[in-house]
């Protein structure tokens, strides 16, 4: 096996075995976006998602909107890196077949 | 496959334990150890070829910090992906731009292999092997951060000595060996080689028959 070949492998499984942990972690972060809304001069904050072809707003109580922000980020950043893996993951199949 | 996102995510993670007081209780091994020697001026002339995506780090004393501090959490906390391997029992951290973060220790006793829960707060496998490492390691100071790594000779000690075992490493061990040999210090080398096992020391003469390398001292 050259050096090439086992970096691959190595990477391969690696990124397969990360891949899992990151949708495993996915699964439990809210999906959507945050929305603000001012009525009558005060800030409202809304969690919006598409179902079907509505989209569906749940009110954010204001001490959880920070908690909320911070995970809406963390998931765009894990469906970032899972695309990258998964990109990755097609590489090294396509070079080793 | 390393980018300077990559980089960045050391020194990322290299920062959050040095904010928590927790980098005096690791030795940084592995791949990111050369990095560390070329970009440090330790070895002059010397570049790191190969690195890979895993940061390991060695636990230098599982019950140290006195106070146990949870590294998970504060991973966590900073945005790091947090895995369990049911397999293997051990704990990974994952960065964002896709690096393994790994922790191990010198198992000590019988056994094979352990996973042992640390003071860290991080299931860690105890590997054997480790104590050239830790018995030699040396600190170096690079962007404010003091930063403990195995001495060079030391590191290639270990490297050779595990070399059979690797598996699907071992080819990439030897590139690193074979890189790292002509900058290493002779007599260090043997001060370290003379502390070994007669089974280590038995790996090394082996290791150095079969790739027809020679060295003054061994």
């Amino acid at each position: 096996m050259t050096v090439l070949d086992s970096v691959l492998q190595e990477e391969y499984e690696r990124s397969k075995k990360m891949k899992a942990a990151m949708e495993r972690e996915l699964s439990t972060l809210p999906s959507g976006y945050i929305s603000k809304k001012i009525i009558n001069k005060n800030a409202y904050y809304y969690l919006q998602r598409r179902v079907g072809l509505k989209i569906i707003g749940n009110y954010i109580p204001p001490e959880e909107v920070q908690q909320i922000k911070d995970q809406v980020a963390k998931r765009k950043q894990l469906e970032k890196s899972i695309r990258e893996l998964e990109i990755n993951i097609k590489k090294i199949e396509r070079v080793v077949k | 496959m390393i980018e300077g996102t990559q980089y960045k995510d050391f020194w990322r993670f290299i920062n959050l334990l040095h904010e928590n007081d927790l980098l005096q209780h690791m030795v940084v091994i592995g791949s990111w150890a050369e990095y560390l020697y070329a970009q440090s001026g330790i070895l002059p002339g010397f570049t790191a070829n190969l690195r890979t995506l895993d940061i390991d780090f060695l636990i230098k004393n599982m019950r140290r910090p006195v106070k146990s501090v949870n590294i998970t959490s504060l991973a966590k906390e900073a945005g790091y992906t947090i895995d369990h391997d049911v397999m293997e029992g051990t704990t990974k951290i994952y960065t964002q731009d896709l690096m393994e973060i790994e922790f191990i220790i010198e198992q000590k006793g019988k056994g094979d292999n352990p996973v042992i829960k640390t003071n860290l707060g991080v299931n860690v496998q105890a590997l054997r092997h480790l104590s050239s490492l830790t018995n030699n390691s040396i600190l170096i100071e690079l962007f404010g951060f003091s930063i403990t790594v195995p001495s060079p000779e030391a590191y290639v000690i270990h490297k050779i000595v595990i070399n059979k075992d690797r598996g699907i490493k071992s080819e990439k061990d030897i590139q690193a060996i074979i890189s790292l040999l002509p900058f290493i210090d002779k007599e260090k080398f043997k001060e370290i080689f003379d502390h070994l096992t007669k089974k280590e020391q038995q790996e090394i003469n082996n290791f150095m028959a079969n790739k027809n390398t020679r060295w003054d001292g061994i």
